[in-house]
C-alpha cells in the first residue's frame, strides 16, 4: 500500500453452518424468529442442562477443512472459553483450542498469494443484544445461542485490503459450494476479525497489531483495513508505537475505534469441556465426508477453459456460484455446444438471476438446452430465442409451446409456401384485381385460405411474409 | 503468597465483588488452601491429552434433527427481569 | 425402618396403600424436620397425588419395583415446577422448567417424591452445614453433622423420613454422609446415571446415586435410573440389566484389595478396627485379602480440589442474576449487576472454591495446577487398573472419622478438604463405590466401610455390601 510499509494481515473468519438444529442442542438453527423462540434448557444455560454434539455440524466443519486441504485431527476435543457477557448465557463458549477438527490448510488467491490456514474449528454462536439508550438497557435474545459456527484462522499471509476481500469472498464461495454455509453477510452468516500490522519494507520484525472485530460486509473489511493502514502508518511515521488492542469499525464514520468495554481481562481460562466427549474419526469416516464434496470452482473453471474453450472471464462468471455452474453443466450434458450455451446463458440467464437474487432458475436445463438448439438450428431466430427465455422466466411454459404461441417457428418448407401461394393467386386472379383496386379485406381472405391449406407446414408469420412479397411482385408486373 | 492484587484479579475474572474490608480474610483463606494445593507440585506425571476413555466415534454423534422445546415461555418467565420476551441487563457498550 | 423390598411386598399384597405409606412418611418428616432439618422443601400435596396415581397403577396390576415408594430427592436434582435451591440463596426461589432424566425414569416407575433434601450449598462440602437454609443434623446425635454434601438425604433415610433417597457424589457426597448416618450409599460408575438435570458442581466427577437402607435397595433404585440418555453425552449403556443380580453369590475365592495408604495416619483407630473387622468377615467367608498400594494417594486431595473447583468455577459462572435466581438491586452496569449478584447470592465456601478454580485455570498457573492435576488423575486411573487386574474389589474406610460436632472443622477449609482423602479417588477414576455401615464407635456413632470395583461392576459392589449387611446388626438412629 505504500512505499515504506508492507501490510501484514491475518483473518479469523466465522461462518455459520447450515444445519437444521443447533450444534449443542436440538433447537432450530434457522435465522430469525421472534426473540427467544428457538431456545431450550441447554442453549440458555439452565442449571443441570447439558450440551450434545450435532453430527452434521462436525461433518460440515470437516468437509470445509477437506475442501481447503486441511489435515483432520483424528481425535478432536472441545474446550470451554470462559468470559462473562449478556449474550452468553452459560458464561462460557464451547469452542476448540488444542485439538481443533482441522489444521494446516491453504487458499490460493488470484494474486498468486497462498494464504495458509492455521486451523478450522467448530464452536457455538452467542445470542443477540439490542440496546435501548432511552432506558439504559440491553435486551438479550438467545435464538442464535449455540448455532454452529466454524472459525477459519489464517496465518498472517494476506498483504492488502483487496486480498483480504478476495479471501473472504472465496471462502464464502467455497462454503456455499459445499452447502455448509449460505454465505449471506447481511444476515451475519459470515463475519471476519482482522489482525493487521505494518512492517517497514525490508524489516523482519512485525509491528504491534490491532485486531478489528466483527466486520460483516466486504466493504467494511476493505474500508477498515485501509483506514488502519493509514492510522498505523501515521503513528509510526510520527515516531509513536501502535498499541496492541482490539478495535471496532464504525460504518457511519468509516473509522476504527478502540473497544470501550474491556471489562473482561483477556484471560479466557480455556480447559477441556467435561460435558462433551472428544470426537474420533476413522479413515473411512474421513473418506465418506470427502466423497460428499462436489467439484469446486477451480476444477470447474479449468475444465471450462481447457475443454470447453470458454474464455477465462466467462468461465469465472459461470463458476461463481454452484447452482449456476451446475445448471450450465447439466445443459451442456444434454446439448454439448459449449460456447453457444455459454453465450445465451451469460446474456440471458445471468442478468436475470443477478437481478432477482433468487438463486433459482425457474426452468430446467432440458428446456434451456432446447432453446439454444432451436436458435442454433434456426428453428426460431436468435432474437426470438431470447424472447422465449424471457417468457420462461416471467410466465413459465415450455420452449416449443411458447414458440408456437408466439409464432416464432421458422418454417423450413419454403417451397410449399411458394407453390401454394402462387397457385392460389393464379386461381383467384379476379380477387387479386379487386384487392389492387382497394378492397383491403381480401388480403385477409388470402391469408385464411393459405393458412388453412398450409396447416402444419408453415407459420402464419412466414405465410404472411411470402404473401405480401408475392402480391407486391404481381402488382409491379 | 496470595497478594491483594492477585485476589482482586481472581475476583475480576470470576465476577465476585468482595468488599474491601473482607479481602484480607479471603486472602488468608486462599493462601492456606493454595498451600494445600501446592503439594501437587511434587508430582511428576506426564499428562496425555489423548484420552480415549473420554471419546466418542464420529458415527455415534446425534442426528441433526430439530425439535421444539415445549416450555420456552417458562425459560423467560424464570428471569428476574424481562421485557418484550427478552432478558434485561443494564446497557452494555462495545 | 423398612427396606424398599419389604415395602414393595406390603404394597403388592395390599397390606398398605401408597397413600397411607406416603402419609406416614410425611407425618414423620414433618414432626422430625424441625430437629433434623433434612428437608428444605416437603411437597405434601404433590406426594399424595403421586401416591394416589401409584395406588391406581398397583390396583391395575402394573406395579414396577418403585411404584408408590416414597423417596426423597437431593435439592440439586431438577423436578419440574418444584423449588430446587441447591441450598443456596442464589436459587432460593428457583423452579426448574424440566425434569432431570433420573426423575423422568423414576416417574415412569411411579415413584413418590416426599420432598427435596438439604445439602451443602451447590454440593460443596462434607458436612451439609454450608446450606443457606441451615445445616441438617445427624439422627444418631443431633449435635453432630450428618456429613455431606448429601447430608439431608442420608439423614432422611437414617431417621426414617423416607424409604430411600437420591443423592449426588462428586468427591464422596453420597458415601461419606451414608457412613456418618449409618446407611448404605452407592456412587455408581461415572456415566451409569445421566447427569441431565443434576445441577452441576464438577461435570467430570458428578454422579447421581441412591442412599438407602440396604445395598439391595440401592441396586433396585439404580436399576430404575441407570442407562444411556440422549441428553447426556457422557452417559453410557452399561449393558447391565439388573444391578442386584449378583446378590447371594458367594464371595469365596474372591480377592479383596486393601490399599495400605488408606489405613495409615489420620484414620481414627476405631474406624480402622471396624473396617479391618469387615475385611476379616470376608476373609472368614473364603475371600482373600491382598495388600496393595496406591502411592499417588498423597496427591488425591490437591488434584481433586484443583479439578473439581476448576470445573465448578466455570459451571457456576452462569449464575449472574440475568436468567434466573438471585439478582441484586439497583446495579448501574452489567458488570456491577453480576459481581454483586454473585457475591451476595453465593455463600463463602462456594466463593472460595470459585476463586480456587479460577486460580487453577488462570493464565500462568494452568500448567502448574490444572494440568498437573489432570496428569495425577491419569496416574490414579493406571494404578486402579492394575489393582483390578489382580483383585475383584477394593475395601477402604469411607471416612477418616465418625460424624463430628457441628461446630468442629467448619471454619477450617484445609482441614475439611483433607477429610475427603478416602472418597475422592473413586470419582477421579470413575469407578463404582458403595459405603455400608460396619460398626459404631464408643459414642454409638456409625462407621462405614467402602467397597469399590472396576468400571461398570456396580453389581459386584452391591453383592459384596449385601453379603456383609446380611450378617451385620444395625443399630437404629436414636431420634
Amino acid at each position: 500500500m505504500s512505499e515504506i510499509f508492507d501490510t501484514v494481515i491475518g483473518l479469523e473468519v466465522h461462518a455459520e453452518l447450515l444445519t437444521n438444529s443447533k450444534v449443542f442442542c436440538t433447537c432450530s438453527a434457522e435465522f430469525g424468529g421472534d426473540p427467544n423462540t428457538h431456545i431450550c434448557p441447554a442453549c440458555t444455560g439452565q442449571p443441570g442442562a447439558l450440551p450434545v454434539i450435532n453430527h452434521r455440524a462436525v461433518e460440515f466443519a470437516v468437509k470445509a477443512g477437506l475442501a481447503f486441504d486441511c489435515e483432520i485431527n483424528r481425535y478432536s476435543r472441545f474446550d470451554r472459553k470462559n468470559y462473562f457477557y449478556p449474550d452468553l448465557p452459560k458464561a462460557y463458549q464451547i469452542s476448540q483450542l488444542d485439538l481443533p477438527l482441522c489444521i494446516n490448510g491453504k487458499v490460493e488467491l488470484s494474486t498468486g498469494t497462498v494464504v495458509r490456514l492455521n486451523r478450522i474449528h467448530l464452536e457455538e454462536d452467542a445470542g443477540k443484544l439490542t440496546h435501548d439508550d432511552y432506558n439504559g438497557e440491553s435486551l438479550a435474545d438467545y435464538n442464535r445461542c449455540s448455532v454452529p459456527l466454524i472459525e477459519i484462522v489464517t496465518e498472517p499471509d494476506i498483504k492488502s485490503a483487496e486480498e483480504a476481500a478476495e479471501f473472504v469472498a472465496k471462502l464464502g464461495q467455497y462454503l456455499k459450494y459445499l452447502g455448509v454455509c449460505d454465505a449471506k453477510m447481511q444476515e451475519g452468516s459470515i463475519r471476519a476479525d482482522v489482525n493487521i500490522s505494518l512492517k517497514r519494507k525490508g524489516d523482519e520484525k512485525l509491528g504491534e497489531r490491532a485486531e478489528i472485530k466483527n466486520l460483516n460486509s466486504m466493504k467494511a473489511i476493505t474500508r477498515a483495513i485501509k483506514f488502519e493502514e493509514e492510522r498505523q502508518a501515521e503513528i509510526i511515521l510520527s515516531g509513536g508505537t501502535v498499541e496492541q488492542e482490539t478495535r471496532r469499525f464504525d460504518d457511519n464514520q468509516g473509522r476504527t475505534k478502540p473497544m470501550r468495554n474491556k471489562e473482561n481481562a483477556n484471560d479466557y481460562r480455556y480447559f477441556p469441556e467435561p460435558d462433551i466427549l472428544a470426537v474420533t474419526f476413522t479413515d473411512e469416516d474421513i473418506e465418506k465426508i470427502r466423497a460428499t464434496i462436489p467439484a469446486l470452482p477451480k476444477e470447474r473453471k479449468e475444465k471450462y477453459i481447457n475443454e470447453y474453450k470458454i474464455s477465462e472471464n466467462d468461465a469465472e462468471v459461470l463458476t461463481s456460484e454452484k447452482y449456476i455452474s451446475d445448471f450450465f453443466d447439466d445443459t451442456v450434458a444434454i446439448y454439448p455446444e459449449y460456447k453457444n450455451v455459454a453465450n445465451l446463458f451469460l446474456t440471458e440467464i445471468m442478468r436475470r438471476v443477478k437481478e432477482t437474487e433468487s438463486e433459482e432458475i425457474p426452468f430446467s436445463p432440458e428446456d434451456f438446452a432446447e432453446v439454444v438448439k432451436m436458435a442454433d438450428k434456426n428453428t426460431v431466430n436468435r432474437n426470438d430465442a431470447k424472447d422465449i427465455i424471457r417468457t420462461m422466466f416471467e410466465e413459465g411454459g415450455k420452449p416449443m409451446e411458447i414458440a408456437k404461441a408466439k409464432n416464432y417457428l421458422v418454417v423450413e418448407d419454403n417451397a410449399a409456401i411458394a407453390d401454394f401461394v402462387e397457385a392460389m393467386l393464379d386461381e383467384k386472379a379476379e380477387l387479386l384485381e379487386q384487392y389492387f383496386a382497394g378492397k383491403q379485406n381480401i388480403f385477409g381472405f388470402f391469408m385464411g385460405q393459405a393458412t388453412k391449406g398450409l396447416q402444419g407446414k408453415a407459420t402464419p408469420r412466414s405465410i404472411k411474409e411470402y404473401l405480401e412479397t408475392a402480391i407486391e411482385k404481381r402488382k409491379n408486373k | 503468597m496470595i497478594t491483594k492484587e492477585q485476589l482482586n484479579l481472581l475476583c475480576e475474572l470470576s465476577k465476585l465483588r468482595i468488599p474491601e474490608e473482607k479481602l484480607e480474610g479471603y486472602a488468608k483463606e486462599m493462601e492456606d488452601i493454595i498451600g494445600l494445593m501446592d503439594t501437587i507440585g511434587e508430582s511428576d506425571f506426564e499428562y496425555d491429552p489423548i484420552d480415549m476413555s473420554r471419546a466418542v466415534p464420529f458415527g455415534e454423534l446425534r442426528d441433526d434433527a430439530d425439535e421444539v422445546f415445549g416450555n420456552m415461555r417458562g425459560i423467560v418467565e424464570n428471569s428476574p427481569k424481562t421485557r418484550e420476551n427478552q432478558f434485561v441487563v443494564p446497557k452494555v457498550v462495545d | 425402618m423398612k427396606t424398599i423390598k419389604e415395602l414393595r411386598g406390603m404394597l403388592d399384597k395390599k397390606e398398605v396403600s401408597s397413600v397411607e405409606l406416603t402419609k406416614e412418611y410425611l407425618d414423620r418428616a414433618d414432626s422430625l424436620n424441625g430437629e433434623v432439618n433434612a428437608y428444605i422443601t416437603i411437597s405434601r400435596d404433590e406426594a399424595l397425588d403421586e401416591a394416589e396415581r401409584a395406588d391406581k397403577k398397583i390396583a391395575e396390576g402394573g406395579a414396577l419395583p418403585l411404584t408408590g415408594i416414597p423417596l426423597a430427592v437431593k435439592d440439586n436434582i431438577c423436578i419440574e415446577g418444584v423449588r430446587t435451591t441447591c441450598a443456596s440463596k442464589m436459587l432460593e426461589n428457583f423452579k426448574p422448567i424440566y425434569n432431570a432424566t433420573a426423575i423422568e425414569k423414576l416417574n415412569e416407575q411411579g415413584a413418590v417424591y416426599l420432598g427435596k433434601t438439604n445439602m451443602d450449598e451447590f454440593a460443596m462440602g462434607g458436612s451439609s452445614q454450608t446450606s443457606y437454609f441451615g445445616g441438617p443434623k445427624n439422627p444418631y446425635d443431633t449435635e453432630r453433622v450428618p456429613g455431606g454434601s448429601s447430608g439431608g438425604s442420608a439423614a432422611a433415610v437414617a431417621a426414617d423420613m423416607c424409604a430411600a433417597a437420591l443423592g449426588s457424589d462428586t468427591g464422596g457426597s453420597i458415601r461419606q454422609p451414608s457412613s456418618f448416618c449409618g446407611v448404605t450409599g452407592l456412587k455408581p460408575t461415572y456415566g451409569t446415571v445421566s447427569r441431565y438435570g443434576l445441577i452441576a458442581f464438577a461435570s467430570s466427577l458428578d454422579q447421581i446415586g441412591p442412599i438407602a437402607n440396604s445395598a439391595e435397595d440401592c441396586g433396585i433404585i439404580l436399576n430404575a435410573i441407570a442407562g444411556r440418555d440422549r441428553h447426556d453425552q457422557t452417559s453410557r449403556d452399561t449393558g447391565v440389566s439388573d444391578y442386584t443380580s449378583l446378590i447371594g453369590e458367594s464371595v469365596k475365592g474372591k480377592k479383596i484389595a486393601m490399599p495400605k495408604e488408606f489405613f495409615g495416619e489420620g484414620i481414627d483407630d476405631e474406624v480402622k478396627e471396624s473396617v479391618f473387622a469387615a475385611a476379616k468377615f470376608f476373609e472368614e467367608n473364603g475371600a482373600e485379602l491382598v495388600e496393595v498400594s496406591i502411592p499417588t494417594l498423597k496427591y488425591a486431595v490437591s488434584s481433586y480440589y484443583l479439578l473439581a473447583c476448576a470445573e465448578a468455577s466455570s459451571n457456576l459462572a452462569r449464575y449472574d442474576g440475568v436468567k434466573y435466581g438471585y439478582r441484586t438491586e439497583d446495579a448501574e452496569s452489567f458488570d456491577e449487576l453480576i459481581k454483586r449478584s454473585r457475591y451476595e447470592g453465593f455463600g463463602r465456601e462456594v466463593k472460595r472454591r470459585i476463586l480456587l478454580g479460577t486460580y487453577a485455570l488462570s493464565s500462568g498457573y494452568y500448567d502448574a495446577y490444572y494440568k498437573k492435576a489432570m496428569a495425577v488423575r491419569q496416574q490414579f486411573i493406571k494404578e486402579h487398573k492394575s489393582i483390578f487386574e489382580k483383585c475383584d474389589v477394593m475395601l477402604t474406610p469411607t471416612a477418616p472419622t465418625v460424624a463430628y460436632k457441628c461446630d468442629e472443622n467448619i471454619d477450617d477449609p484445609v482441614k475439611m478438604y483433607l477429610a475427603d482423602i478416602c472418597t475422592v479417588t473413586s470419582n477421579m477414576v470413575g469407578i463404582p463405590t458403595v459405603s455400608t455401615p460396619c460398626g459404631y464407635d464408643k459414642n454409638g456413632m456409625p462407621i462405614g466401610v467402602s467397597i469399590s470395583a472396576n468400571h461398570f461392576e456396580d453389581a459386584k459392589v452391591i453383592q459384596f455390601a449385601d453379603c456383609f449387611e446380611k450378617q451385620f446388626s444395625k443399630q437404629a438412629a436414636r431420634i
